[in-house]
């Protein structure tokens, strides 16, 4: 059974917004407003990870996922005709309903093997590990120095990529430059 | 207008930017400016029509309110062409009287002009706030001398209402004394700004072919770099008499008619202190019939307002109001060239573009 | 007689040196009793601690810290505006707001007074619930960025080891509250204002973070307190020793908070307000409020990383360090003030190649040279004024590429041509443009 503290009552509150929210993102009709519901379970997930005393992570959280997965996710959407409007009638709804069923049965699997007092709380205030950031990155450049290195290149060849596209669209602006100029 | 590219944005009519009540349509691609409608007559009074039914002199002060930021140049073109078909000759003190108020108002108007462009480039009114100081000044002595400042309904047909007082001298001459040191202020905080220079150089260029054929008038004109000033083409009020000089641009882009309309106040600082050496004692106005009745005729009689050519078509018919009137407002004709110009760029450059093309809706609308 | 004494001017002085007396040594008394503002949150704490558990005292205490921080930005959002408004009109020779209260004090409070009671309007077509969180939304970034500045010893309310990155990480959550912001009120010139503010703020995270990076190459740290300790202890202020940094993140982040010479998210002379031009009322009041309090933020920030926080020279031990932590602050606050009384606005894209083509490059150059130099203090550790070397070579470097960079662009002076003009028999309609064609 859950102790009841202030920090179970955190966790409770934190994951009930995080849920909650995220039942949102796939309930509501519009877009734009399950994205603001996307960033407030974002949000959520960083609290919960502050309760679990990973600052990093939960910084890490917040800057990468509320502050700029979200700003691509809010371009993907500008760029869906017609935002604002019913967007329910999907065909794949059996199939998307079969895989969240399908991994909610996996995360409750997971769940059950632990303890849920073990890993929050108090319990976490007996490691007493006040600095996660000296560790973490002493372990990126030490023992996973190569999946380190690996994912900056992958993020290298991203820019690279992304570049290219950008330049091998120039052909398009200068066909818009003279359609100005012929207006001219 | 709006293809599927584009999307529509209305610029004013109660915009920041538009200087007054001045609408434009412009369909956009992004930030890009791709076409625009410019839409005019929110301020449309009819003044051309009500001028017909009231006599010559009532219809002084609806010029105030055409260009009400150049009352003074309005009215002096007005009663040019009055005079010109009435055939009544000013005394000469108010010729030159005439003369120094015209190149106030100029100067009054050209700072405003500068200090709007200014604004629209993006400064939080500061230099707008300098350049409104000189013309307080400059309103200051309109109101001791006439009462008004802003519709200052001063020139009367056959020389001026009023005489200016003893002290409009001395005040005149201490505003005089500071305003080339003002310009060169201006100048070292602006013209070597690397903000404004790089908002305003480039951006809106009109060349001089395109001047001419849009037939632009001004600072608008001569920032292209055409020495055209109709003080000097066709000289009016004695100002053949004058020894000054007519600042061109070089390029002619929005830079350009900014630096020409400072260096264009420096000018008329020489001319009225010429004006007060030579201004002769006498009357200051000729008596002329209470009710005038010109004899059946037409005249179109152009002075060189701050804005550019700035024209009256009377044409009377022995009556004692004009037949019709029609005033040449070089604000509409400069304005033409907007949409040329503003097509292609960006929505800041478009703004500034407007902004140095000075336009004053008043005059537009009429 | 009476009257006549008390309308002796000698009086008059009197009085005013026996007040400024009573207000000196009122001063030193309590800036001796309020020397540590700590001390309150720690007797509130022990309270607790005494009579209930330790996670209430703890619960108490921290609300008590909030408050006080939430009072002093209140407290700065009203007065900032004043000092904003008087401020800029003494550049424009005006007098700026003297009517409402002394010196127009009260001005911010009728201002607000006003606000309030004017109708809130909603759009028809906009998007009822994302148009009325993000002004209330607006202000949590704005107040939690607060958290990990250090006012002082011992007086830092969130003493966090990944201080840095979470004032980066909660300013990043701006953007799309703005973005909602504009996007709901269904307006093209909101949409074109929140766009301009995601496309400026993704770009200027960048340089902000890079400089912010080499801060935390030199000190080793990303908790405030440790950076001003560092700072003190070497006794050198880090604007000094990478002032490159500095630069960057103070231009780079009055792109992010929209303060002039790179306000073009709510460019006023374009797109009218930008994001929040459907907001009337209080609402747009929040949206204002709020980016004032941004500037100050700016201030606090800068303050802390750059010019070592609350110590001065000594004089730390005779004020109470809050207050030079404030004054500094309100320091970068008149400097942001007098750019925005002074200078135009840049064009979007004159921005965006700013950021991308020169910003982002040199600071990371800048990021390599800072690494080399920190690398070569750490290895040779034993030669003395080895950082004020590196001082000296750093800020030299900064004048001379400015100089450099000033003399590439540099722009020559205006001189148009006086042409005597010729005159109307000479020239006009087609031949004039002939002749206008032959002189180019």
């Amino acid at each position: 059974m859950i102790e009841v503290n202030i920090y179970n009552a955190a966790f409770l509150l934190f994951s009930m917004i995080t849920l909650l929210s995220a039942i949102g993102v796939a309930v509501i009709n519009s877009l734009m407003r399950s994205l603001f519901l996307l960033i407030i379970s974002f949000i959520g997930v960083a609290s919960l990870f502050v309760l679990l005393s990973a600052d990093f992570i939960a910084i890490a959280q917040l800057l990468i996922y509320a502050g700029s997965i979200s700003i691509l996710l809010l371009f993907a959407v500008m760029l869906t005709p017609e935002v604002s409007i019913n967007n329910q009638n999907s065909k794949y709804f059996l199939f998307a309903a079969l895989t969240g069923i399908l991994f909610t049965y996996i995360m409750f699997l997971f769940i059950s093997i632990f303890d849920i007092n073990q890993l929050t709380g108090l319990s976490l205030d007996k490691l007493n590990f006040s600095n996660t950031i000296d560790k973490i990155g002493t372990l990126l450049l030490g023992k996973y120095i190569i999946a380190f290195e690996l994912a900056s290149i992958l993020l290298l060849f991203a820019l690279i990529g992304a570049i290219s596209i950008v330049r091998s669209n120039e052909s398009d602006f200068n066909i818009v430059a003279t359609k100005i100029k012929g207006k001219k | 207008m709006a293809t599927e590219d584009t999307y529509e944005l209305n610029i004013g009519p109660q915009h920041p930017s538009t200087h007054g009540v001045f609408r434009i349509k412009v369909a956009m691609n992004g930030e890009t400016i791709e076409d625009l409608d410019m839409i005019v007559g929110y301020l449309h009074r009819s003044m051309e029509k009500l001028s017909e039914e009231r006599t010559f002199t009532q219809n002084i002060p609806f010029t105030d309110r055409a260009d009400y930021l150049a009352a003074m140049s309005n009215n002096l073109g007005y009663c040019l062409a009055i005079e010109k078909i009435a055939d009544v000759i000013p005394p000469q003190r108010a010729t030159v009287l005439r003369v120094i108020f015209a190149e106030l108002q100029r100067i009054a108007s050209h700072a405003m002009a500068n200090g709007t462009l200014v604004s629209d480039a993006g400064a939080w009114q500061t230099p707008l706030m300098y350049m409104f100081r000189e013309r307080e000044k400059i309103l200051d002595l309109f109101e001791m001398t006439c009462g008004a400042r802003l519709t200052t309904n001063y020139m009367r047909i056959g020389g001026v209402a009023f005489e200016p007082p003893d002290e409009f001298y001395a005040q005149l001459n201490s505003l005089l004394g500071e305003l080339p040191d003002r310009v060169d202020e201006y100048m070292e905080m602006l013209s070597e700004n690397e903000i404004f220079i790089a908002r305003t150089k480039n951006v809106g260029i009109i060349t001089p072919e395109d001047a001419i054929n849009a037939s632009l008038s001004g600072p608008a004109l001569r920032g292209s770099g055409v020495p055209w000033d109709l003080r000097k083409a066709e000289p009016y009020c004695g100002y053949e008499d004058y020894d000054f000089e007519i600042p061109v641009g070089n390029i002619g882009d929005s830079y350009d008619r900014f630096m020409v309309r400072l260096f264009e106040v420096k000018e008329s600082v020489k001319i009225i202190k010429q004006a007060l050496n030579i201004l002769p004692k006498g009357m200051h106005k000729t008596q002329i019939p209470l009710a005038l009745r010109p004899e059946p005729d037409q005249v179109y009689f152009r002075t060189e307002g701050p804005r550019g050519e700035l024209g009256y078509f009377v044409i009377t018919d022995g009556g004692p109001a004009p037949y019709r009137m029609h005033i040449r407002a070089p604000s509409f004709i400069n304005l033409s060239l907007l949409k040329k110009l503003a097509t292609g760029s960006s929505l800041p450059d478009a703004v500034v573009t407007l902004g140095s093309i000075d336009i004053v809706v008043g005059e537009i609308d009429r | 007689m009476i009257k006549k004494f008390f309308s002796n001017t000698l009086f008059i002085k009197l009085s005013i040196g026996f007040a400024t007396l009573i207000f000196l040594f009122a001063g030193y008394f309590i800036s001796k009793l309020l020397f540590d503002l700590s001390v309150f949150s720690e007797f509130i704490f022990n309270f607790f601690l005494e009579r209930f558990s330790y996670n209430l005292a703890y619960l108490a205490s921290s609300i008590i810290g909030a408050l006080g921080i939430i009072s002093f930005v209140g407290l700065v959002l009203l007065i900032g505006s004043w000092v904003e408004r008087r401020v800029i009109a003494r550049f424009q020779i005006r007098v700026g707001p003297n009517r409402v209260g002394p010196f127009g004090l009260l001005q911010p409070l009728a201002d607000a007074i006003k606000l309030m009671q004017k109708e809130v309007l909603v759009p028809d077509i906009a998007d009822k619930l994302l148009f009325l969180i993000p002004p209330v939304a607006i202000f949590l970034p704005a107040i939690l960025a607060w958290g990990p500045i250090p006012w002082g010893p011992n007086m830092s309310y969130l003493d966090i080891n990944v201080g840095i990155l979470y004032v980066f990480a909660v300013s990043s959550l701006t953007v799309p509250i703005i973005f909602f912001a504009g996007w709901s009120s269904m307006n093209h010139y909101a949409l074109l204002g929140s766009m301009r503010t995601v496309a400026m703020m993704v770009s200027y995270e960048i340089p902000v973070s890079l400089s912010l990076l080499s801060v935390a190459l030199v000190t080793g740290t990303l908790n405030f307190n440790e950076i001003v300790m560092w700072q003190s202890n070497n006794s050198i202020w880090l604007g000094l020793f990478i002032p490159f940094a500095l630069f960057t993140f103070f231009f780079a982040s009055t792109a992010e908070i929209n303060r002039t010479p790179n306000d073009i998210a709510e460019a006023e002379s374009e797109i009218v307000a930008g994001y929040h031009i459907e907001y009337s009322g209080m609402k747009a009041g929040l949206f204002m409020a709020v980016e004032l309090g941004n500037a100050v933020l700016l201030g606090a920030l800068i303050s802390s990383l750059f010019l070592n926080g609350w110590f001065l020279f000594g004089i730390e031990n005779l004020v109470p360090p809050y207050i030079i932590f404030i004054t500094k602050t309100v320091f970068i606050y008149l400097l942001l003030i007098w750019l925005r009384a002074t200078f135009p606005r840049f064009r979007l894209d004159q921005l965006m190649n700013f950021a991308w083509k020169t910003l982002i490059p040199a600071s990371i150059i800048h990021f390599f040279v800072v690494a080399i130099e920190v690398s070569i203090i750490s290895n040779f550790s034993e030669i003395p004024y080895l950082i004020v070397l590196f001082t000296v070579i750093n800020i030299s470097l900064v004048v001379l590429l400015a100089y450099l960079w000033g003399k590439i662009f540099h722009v020559q002076q205006y001189q148009p041509e006086k042409i005597q003009p010729r005159f109307a028999a000479s020239i006009g309609g087609l031949e004039a443009m002939k002749e206008v064609s032959s002189i180019d």
